[in-house]
């Protein structure tokens, strides 16, 4: 009972010029859908990915980051034996006191951005494992050595094997390159954390800890006792959810890019209609002795309906492949949250792929709606007539 | 309305609205049409001739009056419904061929079958045979721009025959045509009234289709003006008597 | 121009089509202007709010990093500088924790003398220097917590372990970044136990001229010492801020242009279609008369009337909505609301303009230029 899709298919085709500009439009607003969400993915990806499920991570009460958290020792001495908290073969809690310093960083090709250099001790690279050393070796205690994050290396003046580094007020040694799948960590300098602290002279402070837990620990109960007591008092959250919270700006991105898109998708529909409206008006004839021949009213609209699907899929593979590109193209963006720079790349998940299929897809069947209905609508003798 | 005809219109108006003017198509016309005739419907410009023709096909409704065709009656039916009968029981031939220019010749003969229930292969047979019937079936994956004016309007009456309806209904059907052409066309539904006694119902302002008829319809400004024998009746007759 | 009339007509005859190309050209300039506005605005605050004698000096390890209050009697005694006022950074928060806005510490001392652009009447710069709790703070933030001037307000400490309470002394307008607060250095300095340290110092020199001579002096004199400088003028200052946001400004406008092509498309496709369809009568025209010419500039005045009608919707649309809307949610930090730059607004017209002349052309050429004979066949 369905008018037969070669005559769509072959209706599009034969009016090339006009199908191409059309779907020149949506492939163009998919593209643009694509490389913004593989952006939003990218990013969310490499701060959401910083955290390790089992890991808690504790800041001063009321902080929302590491950036803007002090905590002291006494407070750390209380905290570390604390029974869910996993201990390494020695029998040492895996607590990793941390501090965080922005320092401004020579970009190679000029000018500086704002880096993390983060002040740490060996059991750093134990409570955090998604950090491999990959090239060299870990820096010594109470020694000038940094090692640098890979999302640097290339980026910024010496940050290569053996090079040495002007960071804050002194001169370190880049002793190792470490990967950490992809996360921020990556666009960091980890230093000993003495050595940061001397060279920012604020005092013996840590900005966060973070404790890996036992397996089968209750978290719920560490969390609780590390904001209660008396001698902590401060404040736990899984890495996890502290990094979600983090990815805000991801978040912020998303949305704006969506509104982008959508007002676009818009400007594409009224495209599209127009081109539909004017397919409609050209074949009247052909509508005519269809609905004549017999073809039901409403087969005449889902076959226009279903031409206007056709132009926009077509349309919506041809964006995806423009913006493929950018996948895995990797950039540096200024996060203000943590007040550093960030290197990360686009990702062209299999999701987004979907997403703007559909997308393509729902611009399609918005543009074809209303001149397929008109279509459906026509009287017979009116179309026939309209030689 | 338990009719034998093979077109039954009793007291049929159709009025229709242009703007703020009411025009009477037709007025009060009433004609029956026996099976197995072949039969024009003439008259001037403005005579109705091509409204009584699409109330006939079932592209239209009577403003008042019943139409009935193939003995059932259409008047009251629904559009989704009508058109699934349009699809059984009628066949059209336009005076512009209204052939679909993106699909073949072959294409446009199956466009009918498509709404039936037959198989592909089926379908295949029976559009192979339509076009043999018109002589074309050579040109079947010709596209309708690589065939001539007759040739196109032979596509379209094998279109109009290949479901095997009540009825084939012709609006103009050599209006675009040369002479020679339009005589062959002609000649060809002669043929199909004769060999495969299909009723044919034409509208025409040619005066050469009278020789090929058995009866002719006059409308005049919507009124049926008068019926006569056309001249195939009338050597029909004669031969007969002779 | 008689022929406008009969432009008006052609446009009004397909009126579905006119408001739909129309629409959808409004719709894509919309979003391309207010796109282009983003790097636009950082662009203008710069060169805005920069002050060519005002110099910021500050550790050369980074903004982390502090410097001594003494540095401030070295600073003043170079030559040239005229004066010199410390601040630090506090970053407090007032209420919620989404209520951020970036607030500092100053001396109030110098401070009249440092910031004229600022537009503070004078009783009010009084007022900070004597009372111990004043602070001033922007329109912005007074609009969007709805402050007023004698107001009492408490700014919760997130690095820095305490709070302070103020009193709104006035509101610092002109030239000043919209959302900031200023308060008294002295006052968080006792809070903190008197550290002495400041992140940042703000030097006033005599005459622009000076400025380079200055920054070197300062910058020499602290070398060596425990805590090296790094002077630069305000403009440059200030760009480091906006350099994070580098990334999405070329963001913004890879997009602005993607957008542009894919209006242009949309655009050609409609004006080629218009004008075929017009064929037949484009051919009578001919036949009676009008010349090619007439035809080409009647088809393009009405392509680039629909152009140029489409980006006065799209591009006023965008210029009223940034105006409206204080775009510069967290999203933008220390921005207050985003306006539309001039240039980015005749920039836009230009282009909608340019959209409909070519969008046109070449359908209208052909149709202008076609053999009467060959057109009037096509009707036929």
């Amino acid at each position: 009972m369905a008018v037969p899709l070669k005559y769509n298919l072959r209706s599009l085709l034969v009016r090339r010029i006009s199908t191409a500009m059309t779907g020149g439009g949506i492939a163009l607003v998919v593209a643009v859908f694509v490389i913004v969400m593989a952006m939003v993915a990218g990013l969310n990806s490499t701060i959401s990915d910083t955290g390790s499920p089992d890991n808690i991570i504790v800041i001063r009460r009321g902080a929302t980051t590491e950036t803007y958290s002090a905590i002291q020792l006494p407070q750390f001495d209380a905290m570390k034996f604390l029974p869910q908290i996993k201990r390494d073969q020695g029998g040492a809690p895996m607590a990793s006191p941390e501090l965080p310093v922005q320092m401004l960083m020579q970009k190679v090709g000029g000018g500086t951005d704002n880096i993390v250099m983060r002040g740490v001790l060996p059991v750093a690279l134990e409570v955090h494992d998604k950090v491999h050393i990959t090239a060299g070796r870990m820096f010594k205690p109470a020694v000038n050595e940094v090692i640098v994050g890979k999302g640097l290396v290339g980026r910024y003046e010496n940050c290569k094997l053996g090079s040495t580094l002007h960071l804050g007020r002194g001169n370190w040694k880049v002793v190792g390159i470490f990967d950490a799948a992809g996360s921020s960590f990556e666009s960091e300098v980890w230093g000993d954390i003495h050595n940061v602290q001397d060279d920012t002279q604020r005092g013996a402070y840590y900005a966060d800890v973070r404790l890996k837990l036992l397996p089968g620990a209750d978290q719920a109960a560490l969390i609780q006792r590390i904001a209660d007591d008396p001698q902590i008092n401060l404040q736990g959250e899984s890495e996890p959810d502290y990094y979600k919270e983090q990815a805000v700006v991801a978040n912020q991105m998303r949305v704006l890019g969506m509104i982008v898109a959508i007002i676009m998708a818009v400007g594409a529909i009224f495209g599209a209609m127009n081109t539909m409206y004017a397919a409609v008006s050209t074949r009247t004839t052909e509508i005519g002795t269809l609905r004549a021949l017999g073809f039901s009213p409403a087969a005449v609209m889902t076959s226009f309906l279903t031409e206007a699907l056709m132009l926009a899929l077509a349309a919506g593979i041809i964006g995806i492949i423009l913006a493929m590109p950018i996948d895995g193209l990797s950039t540096t963006f200024g996060n203000f949250v943590t007040f550093s720079t960030l290197a990360f790349s686009f990702q062209v998940t299999p999701r987004i792929m979907l997403e703007a299929i559909i997308f393509a897809a729902v611009m399609g069947v918005f543009g074809g709606w209303l001149p397929a209905r008109q279509a459906m609508r026509m009287r017979v003798v009116d179309a026939l007539r309209s030689v | 309305m338990d009719s034998k005809f093979a077109v039954d219109l009793e007291h049929v108006v159709r009025t229709y609205k242009r703007d703020e003017f009411e025009v009477q198509a037709l007025d009060d016309v009433s004609v029956q049409v026996p099976e197995g005739r072949f039969v024009a419907i003439m008259g001037p410009s403005g005579s109705g001739k091509t409204t009584m023709l699409n109330l006939i096909a079932g592209i239209d409704h009577p403003t008042s009056g019943r139409v009935a065709v193939g003995g059932e009656e259409i008047t009251g039916m629904k559009e989704r419904d009508l058109a699934a009968w349009r699809a059984r029981h009628i066949g059209l031939v336009f005076q512009f061929y209204n052939l679909i220019p993106v699909l073949t010749a072959f294409e446009n003969v199956e466009l009918p079958l498509l709404l039936t229930n037959l198989g592909k292969a089926e379908r295949r047979e029976h559009v192979e045979t339509a076009l043999k019937v018109v002589g074309l079936a050579d040109r079947m994956d010709h596209y309708p721009r690589q065939l001539s004016g007759g040739q196109e309007q032979r596509v379209a009456i094998a279109r109009a025959i290949v479901t095997d309806p009540t009825i084939v209904v012709a609006d103009e059907p050599t209006g675009d045509l040369d002479a020679k052409s339009a005589e062959d066309i002609l000649g060809l539904m002669v043929d199909l009234n004769q060999q495969f006694h299909k009723t044919i119902v034409m509208v025409t302002h040619d005066p050469r289709a009278e020789r090929y008829v058995d009866t002719v319809y006059r409308l005049d400004k919507g009124v049926l003006a008068g019926v006569e024998p056309g001249k195939r009746a009338r050597s029909a007759a004669a031969e007969a008597s002779a | 121009m008689k022929y406008a009339m009969l432009v008006l007509k052609n446009l009004l005859r397909s009126k579905r089509r006119t408001i739909l190309t129309v629409l959808s050209i409004a719709v894509s300039l919309f979003i391309f202007s207010a796109l282009v506005s983003l790097p636009a605005v950082a662009n203008q605050v710069l060169s805005d709010t920069a002050s060519s004698v005002r110099v910021a000096c500050h550790n050369k390890a980074g903004v982390t990093y502090s410097m001594p209050e003494a540095y401030k009697q070295r600073i003043a005694m170079t030559n040239h500088v005229v004066a010199v006022v410390p601040q630090s950074w506090f970053g407090g928060i007032y209420h919620e924790v989404s209520d951020q806005f970036p607030n500092f510490a100053i001396d109030p001392a110098q401070a009249e003398t440092m910031w004229p652009d600022w537009s503070v009447p004078p009783e009010q710069w009084k007022t900070f220097r004597e009372l111990r709790t004043a602070c001033l703070v922007g329109p912005g933030t007074m609009k969007r917590f709805g402050l007023h001037i004698g107001q009492q307000i408490q700014l919760r400490g997130t690095i820095y372990r305490f709070n302070v309470q103020l009193e709104i002394a006035g509101v610092m307008g002109g030239k000043a970044p919209p959302n900031f607060l200023v308060f008294r250095r002295d006052y968080m300095e006792e809070a903190e136990g008197r550290p002495g340290l400041v992140d940042n110092f703000w030097v006033r020199v005599d005459k622009s001229e000076n400025v380079p001579q200055v920054i070197a002096a300062l910058d020499e004199g602290f070398a060596n010492s425990s805590a090296e400088t790094k002077s630069e003028t305000e403009a440059a200052f200030v760009s480091t801020f906006v350099n994070q946001f580098r990334f999405f400004f070329q963001l913004a406008e890879i997009l602005g242009f993607i957008v542009v092509i894919t209006i242009g498309l949309v655009a050609a496709n409609t004006a080629a279609m218009s004008i075929r369809e017009r064929r037949g009568e484009i051919a009578v025209m001919r036949s009676i008369g009008f010349t090619s010419r007439a035809i080409l500039s009647l088809l393009l005045s009405e392509s680039l009337l629909i152009g140029l009608i489409g980006g006065i919707i799209g591009c006023g649309t965008a210029f009223i909505v940034l105006h409206l809307f204080a775009v510069g949610s967290s999203a933008m930090g220390a921005f207050g609301d985003i306006q539309m730059p001039p240039y980015v607004l005749v920039g836009t017209l230009f282009i909608a303009a340019l959209i409909g002349f070519l969008s046109a052309l070449v359908p209208a050429l052909s149709a202008a230029r076609r053999n009467i004979v060959d057109a009037l066949r096509m009707v036929v």
